[in-house]
């Protein structure tokens, strides 16, 4: 009967569940590379209009049901909470490239984990287009 | 091997559930939905005015009349974001000390935006419910029209208060 509770104590490590000290590993990690991370997270707009793109992105994260928690004008950033079946916090932050672009960056979390796959940032990206009648490029 | 499976099986459906992988399903939630447009019409009325700061100060007059605190503004953005704690049984409960323990926090937000000829002003609200110890219990978007009605004729008196500057 012993081995049942020595397999049961292994997974339960494997998984991170409580009983150890909290893991200073998670303060700077991310799964993904800086560069893909940016990738799938960054589009270009072309338009210089920082103002109008930063109430565009608060008017697209209320179209997706989420409640703005903040939003700076002179840094670019918005972030909101969504609240559904799950618990999403998302931050989009807006700044200037070039003399002719302007850079959008989201970045999600959901429940303990940051988003790192490409598949919600195409789908906000696609919403942010409708909302602002432009096309989003793809940042190499 | 029973035994073992008994064991091992939750196990294995628990770590699933909290991989970073599983993001399938949030795939949708930055997604427009169907009723994306009919909960932003419901959310939204025009006001008839220019003067979008104004529109805003009448709406800081408002949120602080439903008892919130506001925790955010940017003018520049028309945003107004605020938050109350309360019980969450009704107020004639709580005042014969019948209400429940447990309380709700309700967040809302205010988005103005000129519009040709006018300032549109969208409003939505979100409530956490907790136990007495600040266990969430439930969380939610609050679709309720009622809720939007109210607050816009609420709103329309405060915009006529606000240009009688009381």
């Amino acid at each position: 009967m012993k081995w049942h509770a020595v397999v049961a104590a292994v997974v339960l490590c494997a998984a991170g569940l409580p009983g150890c000290a909290p893991s200073n590993e998670q303060i700077l990690a991310s799964e993904e590379s800086q560069v893909k991370l940016r990738g799938m997270q960054t589009r270009a707009f072309d338009t210089t209009d920082r103002n109008k793109m930063l109430r565009t992105v608060i008017a697209t994260m209320q179209d997706l049901g989420f409640v703005i928690d903040s939003a700076d004008e002179g840094l670019g950033t918005v972030t909101g909470t969504k609240v559904s079946s799950h618990m999403l916090r998302l931050t989009v932050t807006v700044r200037p490239r070039g003399t002719t672009q302007l850079l959008v960056r989201a970045s999600a979390q959901h429940a303990l984990h940051a988003i790192e796959e490409p598949g919600p940032y195409q789908n906000f990206f696609a919403s942010l287009e409708k909302s602002l009648f432009l096309t989003a490029h793809q940042v190499d | 091997m029973g035994v073992i499976r008994s064991v091992l099986a939750p196990l294995v459906l628990m770590c699933l559930s909290a991989a970073p992988g599983c993001a399938g399903g949030l795939n949708n939630e930055l997604s427009l939905s169907a009723e994306s447009l009919q909960q932003r019409q419901l959310q939204t009325r025009k006001f008839e005015t220019r003067d979008e700061g104004r529109l805003l100060t009448a709406a800081v007059g408002l949120v602080q009349d439903l008892g919130f605190s506001i925790d955010n503004t940017q003018p520049r953005l028309g945003l107004i974001v605020g938050s109350k704690e309360r019980s969450t049984s009704s107020s004639a409960l709580v005042k014969l000390g019948l209400g429940s323990e447990n309380r709700q926090r309700i967040r809302i937000c205010v988005v103005t935006h000129p519009v040709p000829g006018a300032c549109a002003l969208r409003v939505t609200f979100q409530r956490v419910v907790m136990d007495p110890t600040g266990v969430v219990l439930s969380q939610e978007f609050i679709d309720d029209p009622k809720v939007y009605e109210e607050f816009f004729a609420k709103m329309s008196k405060a915009v006529f208060l606000e240009a009688q500057q009381i």
